[in-house]
């Protein structure tokens, strides 16, 4: 512990006070009178809060509208049946909630093929053909099938933003 | 005759600017020397002890009249050094800076050299207190009450940085 007495540490101390710009209170002065006082927003010198913030604000909503983007956007999907007697091909499916009568199939072409190309979000789709109003044809094309548990057995079609995997 | 500083803020409150000119005058040495020590940098010191003026004068209706108003901008000072060194980002270019040749024209003084030297070795919590006391001559309770700690702690604070002091400028 030092012996010295408080006001050595007065006389050493004083030499190293340093005084304030001569200039510094009529800036202040001038600040004063000429800045209106901010609220809530931040000063001028913080201008970085509000510039980063507005930044952060943006990119989210950018990437946030490019996922919902993403993940709504549409794939051409092709379906192919071959019934060269047939008068009527429909497309029955989870993508049509099992309704017959809205997506007809056109053909049949000359080598007796029907034919639709329709337009499904991202997903996991069953479905089967219905050949003229009563008789239900599962897709001789899928790779993946399972039984629905009522007689049939139902095609899946995987359909990703690349195409259809299977 | 001296206008107490009580009177001048009561001018300022009435509106009279220049008495908030007045009070800066006397105080800003005071306020700008603390923050240069804290600081190292007179750039630095000189905008923080503006901002302290400023947010004094806009916050002058809260200011107690029991407290000095001096003590009183210090501790904004003090505050507002304290926040604006919690940037990561500022604290590094000050520290940068501090590295770049010394500004003050008291540097010249090889003797004065050494006690700045001395001072910006001690850890900010001694350098306050002995600043405050030593070359502001603030009493223990004043530094208690612009710094927020119990007056034994100023006491203790004081003492240690005087050891702390001693020992850095006669090694």
């Amino acid at each position: 512990m030092n012996t010295k007495p408080d006001n050595w540490f007065d006389e050493v101390l004083a030499p190293a006070r340093v005084t304030a710009p001569p200039n510094l209170a009529a800036q202040t002065m001038r600040r004063l009178r000429t800045q209106p006082e901010h609220g809530w927003f931040p000063s001028p010198r913080q201008w970085w809060i509000p510039a980063l913030t507005g930044a952060a604000v943006a990119l989210i909503a950018v990437l946030g509208w490019m996922r919902w983007h993403r993940s709504e956007a549409l794939v051409n999907v092709h379906f192919e049946l071959h019934a060269p007697g047939a008068h009527q091909v429909e497309l029955v499916g989870s993508f049509n909630h099992w309704w017959p009568g809205t997506i007809r199939l056109t053909g049949p072409d000359a080598s007796g093929h029907w034919t639709a190309t329709i337009a499904l979000p991202e997903g996991r789709y069953e479905y089967l053909f219905l050949v003229d109003g009563r008789q239900w044809v599962t897709d001789p094309a899928a790779v993946v099938v399972r039984p629905d548990g009522f007689g049939h057995v139902n095609a899946i079609r995987e359909v990703t933003r690349e195409g259809t995997v299977l | 005759m001296e206008v107490f500083d009580a009177e001048l803020v009561q001018q300022c409150l009435a509106g009279r600017l220049a008495a908030f000119e007045e009070l800066m005058s006397r105080h800003q040495d005071a306020v700008f020397n603390l923050l240069f020590k804290m600081t190292g940098n007179r750039d630095e010191a000189a905008d923080l002890t503006q901002e302290a003026f400023i947010r004094a004068y806009r916050k002058l209706g809260a200011y107690d009249g029991q407290f000095s108003f001096k003590n009183w901008v210090i501790t904004i000072g003090v505050n507002l050094a304290k926040n604006r060194f919690r940037s990561f980002f500022r604290r590094r270019r000050i520290e940068e800076e501090a590295g770049a040749p010394a500004e003050s024209a008291t540097m010249n003084d090889p003797c004065v050299e050494a006690v700045n030297e001395a001072l910006a070795q001690l850890p900010e919590k001694l350098r306050v207190p002995l600043v405050l006391k030593h070359m502001e001559g603030c009493s223990y309770e004043e530094i208690a009450q612009m710094l927020g700690i119990g007056v034994s702690a100023a006491k203790m604070r004081v003492l240690r940085a005087r050891d702390e002091f001693v020992r850095r400028l006669e090694p």
